[in-house]
């Protein structure tokens, strides 16, 4: 179940004016009270121009600073914070208004509008995404989401023979007041498993994908335990329903992403009604029971500023048997959408030009970890028939704008595929694929074992030895042990600090012979870091 | 006199010490073990579903040569 914060009282308590550091709004954030008048629990709505952009706690969003607070802007709203907006700070239950004023933001004049690419205002949802939420969609526009979840739970359980439910958001708001939450942003159901081995569950999920895409549904998988659908609307715009996996395992229950707790089977089953926006759904038959063990037992207090808690045990349990294919890509899919990546060298890698010198003119390369396809785009550029790939999707379509606005001025565009060493259907497939195309292939991969985490290394062998049987060498650039502890150009995240010794070993355990090998630094300097590398070619067996 | 909470910590290093080190080690040991065998299930579904997207068409074009290598399979398994 998870962890809620403690109460306390309001903020503020009465008034704002007895308090001795006043709330005000700039570029880094929003200045609150000290910790001592602050409820660190309260949520509190920040609206631009009377629409609510974001809500917060003090206790989970805030820092001391000085003797107030700061409450710093979230890089996804920081980033579209340019111009001028009526901002309103208000606490979202009730109370004083905090702060009411014109902010300019950056340095235009114009006004800020916080919209998509159709007019829509947006806000930031639970999960961190500026998505156009409930409280911004009219009666027909939140109707035809949630006619569409129940179209979506109608297949699952017609066509794929699951028990399936409303859960998380949708439900909430269901037994609540019968309409969707205003500040969530999808529907979400979930079905029950009749397994309890999580091997049967993953089955059983791949099953009901297969019969989705079967029927014309889009799928994309989001674990081993859930994956998302997506419904075309009307309107032209399509809604993603995400669809969890519940189980019992043990003497617990679980439902993807990381709920892990105490609830008897018979508090889902049999299954009760709920309504929600006038559509009638399937229930957990003690909706009640399932609401405290979702959100804890202050379900009923509207909280838009709503975190799950979760204890990391039960994290690490969950994404060890359904996200064994995501290690590490919270990181770069957060990497890729933020300021960080205008860091990263627009030129090529010296590593790229000492490929460049080893291989045939003209020769098949595919590039794995192309991140924003500098290297790819370079080699490309010599002649090179490149694809490169990345297993992080903002990475790819990243590098994907990159090649269109290449192909524009007349330069050889790149094709990015989605290759995840993690994944051993795609490392199969995709080195099956490959292997099949006629003449030697070679794998560039930079920076890639760093990025792996150690258990997807034997992926990477495998891949790599598929890709070599008709001749073509794998090239590799890590940092190697010898950094580990050293302050790097992007900061602390986590990386592996691979032994060359060690890397050899198993390539040679796949089939593979380290030709050539140099270590040292001045191979990968960037802006004050210059790590101690190890680059290697290696030929496989044929 | 040394402080009563360091003898204790020493009489405990001394007795306890290496007991705890080894349940240390075999906890760490066990979490390892824990996690290969969670994410098993996720790669082995991965696999049998490359076996059987391969077995079916393969089925489909050459079913005595298939038969064949089944036959062959199931001996050396």
């Amino acid at each position: 179940m998870p962890a809620r914060r403690s109460s306390s009282p309001c903020w503020p308590p009465g008034s704002g004016s007895d308090l001795t550091h006043p709330t005000y709004v700039d570029d880094r954030g929003i200045h609150a009270p000290g910790p001592a008048e602050v409820a660190d629990n309260e949520p509190i709505d920040i609206l631009f121009g009377g629409n609510r952009v974001w809500s917060f706690t003090t206790g989970h969003d805030g820092r001391a600073e000085g003797s107030g607070m700061l409450v710093a802007w979230p890089a996804p709203l920081k980033v579209r914070l340019d111009g001028v907006a009526q901002v309103t700070v208000v606490p979202h239950n009730g109370g004083d208004t905090l702060f009411v004023g014109s902010v300019r933001f950056g340095s235009s004049d114009k006004e800020l509008e916080l919209v998509d690419d159709v007019g829509h205002p947006l806000s930031l949802d639970k999960g961190g995404r500026l998505q156009r939420t409930f409280d911004r969609m009219d009666e027909a526009a939140r109707l035809e989401l949630v006619e569409a979840a129940r179209r979506v739970l109608d297949d699952l359980t017609q066509k794929c023979g699951l028990d399936a439910y409303l859960a998380y958001g949708g439900l909430l708001g269901a037994v609540r007041d019968g309409k969707m939450i205003g500040h969530d942003s999808d529907a979400d159901v979930a079905w029950i498993s009749r397994h309890t081995h999580p091997f049967d569950i993953v089955r059983e999920a791949r099953a009901a994908e297969r019969t989705l895409r079967g029927l014309g549904w889009s799928v994309v998988r989001m674990s081993a335990a859930n994956f998302k659908v997506w419904v075309p609307l009307p309107t032209g715009k399509r809604a993603g329903v995400d669809v969890f996996g519940s189980f019992h395992i043990g003497d617990h229950f679980h439902i993807t992403g990381s709920l892990r707790g105490v609830l008897p089977r018979e508090a889902v089953l049999p299954f009760g009604t709920v309504t929600l926006e006038g559509v009638e759904f399937p229930a957990p038959a003690d909706v009640e029971a399932f609401l405290a063990y979702t959100y804890g037992p202050s379900w009923r207090v509207p909280d838009p500023a709503f975190h799950f808690e979760h204890p990391p045990e039960n994290t690490r349990m969950m994404s060890q048997w359904w996200r064994g294919t995501r290690t590490r890509l919270a990181h770069w899919q957060a990497f890729y959408t933020s300021g960080d990546v205008k860091r990263v060298p627009s030129g090529p890698s010296l590593f790229a030009s000492w490929v460049a010198g080893r291989i045939e003119p003209g020769s098949r390369v595919v590039e794995l970890g192309s991140g924003t396809g500098r290297d790819a785009y370079w080699l490309a550029d010599q002649g090179f028939a490149v694809t490169g790939s990345d297993y992080c999707g903002a990475a790819r379509k990243l590098a994907r704008a990159g090649s269109a606005r290449r192909r524009k001025q007349g330069k050889r565009s790149v094709q990015f595929k989605g290759i995840n060493m993690e994944s051993q259907y795609n490392v199969l497939t995709n080195g099956a694929r490959l292997a099949h195309e006629p003449g030697p292939k070679h794998v560039y991969a930079r920076l890639l074992v760093d990025a792996l985490a150690r258990p997807a290394r034997p992926g990477l062998w495998r891949f790599c030895s598929m890709a070599g049987r008709s001749g073509g060498h794998t090239f590799l650039e890590f940092r190697t042990a010898a950094n580990r502890g050293r302050p790097t150009f992007f900061g602390p995240h986590a990386r592996t600090y691979a032994d060359p010794d060690e890397i050899a070993a198993e390539i040679a355990s796949y089939g593979g012979r380290v030709i050539d090998r140099v270590e040292g630094t001045d191979l990968a300097p960037l802006g004050k870091e210059n790590p101690v590398i190890c680059r290697m070619e290696v030929s496989w067996t044929r | 006199m040394r402080p009563i909470k360091e003898t204790a910590r020493n009489m405990l290093d001394r007795f306890a010490g290496p007991r705890l080190a080894e349940l240390e080690r075999q906890v760490a040991d066990l979490q390892v073990a824990a996690e290969e065998s969670r994410r098993l299930n996720e790669r082995l579904s991965d696999v049998l579903d490359v076996v059987v997207e391969l077995l079916v068409p393969a089925v489909d074009r050459d079913d005595e040569r298939l038969k064949k290598a089944l036959g062959r399979l199931g001996k050396t398994v």
